[in-house]
């Protein structure tokens, strides 16, 4: 990714990850009406644009945040590309109906695809990481809350009343717990 | 799987805090054993995700209101809104799952509940912080009288403005759902359990109890499995399942 050029729509990224109130109002005014329309045109309505857009820049600012996505494409294209793959996606459950896709509109571009890709799995395995730890038992989940949140080991150890080294080995193995029920799931092999 | 250890190992390494010789001798088995390598990048990722959840709760937090103050006033902006959804509904909201589970209760005599042993209509709130309230006013009356055919138009010409209205889209579903339009009703709550509202997990028990009146019992129970057991129907949810099993 680093050897490409960065695309200069990476505005919306930088903007997404800032906060920016003047980018969000942008990217909705330019490029969310392409997708409300092909959601509304195969089988969807506006209600369920506005969230699956929403999920779709949640997911962004993540991938912004915590891996610096770096843009290489067109942002109307990845966005667009994202928003359509993740409506299939839900389209495919089984309490919709089946329906008939339009798939003339779909933007192509190798940047295009790879970023959508990247940030389709970046989300899955977000979505796994969320989903294991809450199969954790209730002790790790406090434990590791706090830990990630409190900067210092022995400020958490105070807070929780425990012995610095406990809370150091404590952590380690819930840590170590989820990723076994990570590695253990159905799509681990699809994702890492 | 890794040795107790090992995890101690993991932690020590990204935080830092092992000596210089541990750290060569770690950094020597990364290059030489593979299991050790993968788990250590699958800790090392975890470790990563959560610190950024957990650590920027707030700023996230931040990011989903100003997304949504955007999103709602995009979407006002291409079908013009009666009402706001406001904070106080989840209020509502939470009523509403109270009283489902105050009347809620099983016939444990005859065996299957009924639908209507189930469902309980509480009264709604809808028109008192509204600003544009005759139609409004005039669907709220219908359905605290149990008049659902005229509540449902009343909704319907509302939607018809106001289409990501998901607390009126949830009681025209119910409506529907008293006046057996199963499949207009089902629409509804597919859609509201597939979004981000307060009514999503309602919607999929509304969508099961659906199920229940139409005696389609494996839809019910398939449906209901898919309850979160985070949701507030996830208890009632269950032990419907175990009495329909």
């Amino acid at each position: 990714m680093s050897i490409k050029n960065l695309h200069q729509d990476q505005i919306y990224i930088d903007g997404l990850v800032a906060n920016d109130s003047t980018i969000i109002k942008e990217i909705y005014s330019k490029y969310v009406p392409k997708v409300v329309n092909y959601i509304k045109n195969n089988s969807g309505d506006e209600f369920l644009a506005k969230d699956l857009i929403q999920e779709v820049l949640v997911t962004i600012y993540h991938q912004g945040k915590d891996k610096n996505l770096q843009l290489t494409c067109p942002f109307d294209a990845y966005f667009f590309l994202l928003c359509k793959r993740k409506w299939l996606n839900e389209l495919k459950r089984p309490m919709l109906k089946k329906v008939t896709i339009n798939e003339e509109i779909v933007s192509k571009g190798d940047d295009a695809e790879e970023l959508a890709d990247e940030t389709l799995i970046f989300s899955q395995k977000q979505e796994l990481f969320n989903e294991m730890f809450q199969q954790l038992g209730k002790a790790c989940q406090d434990l590791l809350k706090a830990t990630f949140k409190i900067k210092s080991m022995e400020e958490v150890a105070t807070t929780l009343g425990f012995t610095y080294a406990y809370v150091r080995k404590k952590k380690s193995l819930c840590i170590g717990e989820l990723t076994n029920k990570v590695r253990n799931a159905p799509n681990y092999n699809n994702l890492f | 799987m890794m040795e107790e250890n090992d995890y101690l190992l993991f932690e020590d390494y990204i935080e830092e805090t092992m000596s210089d010789a541990a750290k060569l001798s770690f950094e020597r088995r990364l290059k030489t054993d593979a299991p050790f390598l993968e788990s250590f990048n699958l800790y090392k990722e975890a470790t990563h995700h959560f610190k950024n959840r957990f650590a920027k709760e707030e700023e996230t937090l931040a990011f989903k209101n100003s997304l949504n103050a955007t999103a709602t006033e995009y979407f006002k902006n291409q079908s013009p809104k009666v009402i706001k959804f406001e904070p106080w509904k989840y209020a509502t909201a939470a009523c509403l799952l109270l009283f489902s589970g105050l009347f809620f209760y099983f016939n444990s005599i005859s065996g299957i509940p009924t639908y209507k042993d189930l469902n309980t209509i509480s009264e709604i709130n809808i028109v008192e912080r509204s600003t544009n309230t005759t139609v409004l006013k005039k669907a709220e009356e219908a359905y605290n009288t149990q008049s659902f055919n005229e509540a449902k138009i009343y909704f319907e010409q509302i939607l018809a403005k106001d289409t990501t209205n998901s607390e009126l889209l949830f009681y025209k579903a119910i409506a529907q759902l008293e006046l057996s339009e199963y499949m207009e009703a089902e629409n509804s709550l597919t859609r509201l359990s597939k979004g981000t509202s307060v009514y999503a997990n309602e919607a999929l028990w509304y969508l099961a109890l659906s199920k229940l009146k139409q005696k389609e019992y494996d839809s019910c129970k398939m449906i209901l499995n898919t309850i979160p057991a985070s949701a507030d129907t996830y208890s009632k949810a269950q032990k419907l399942v175990k009495v329909l099993e």
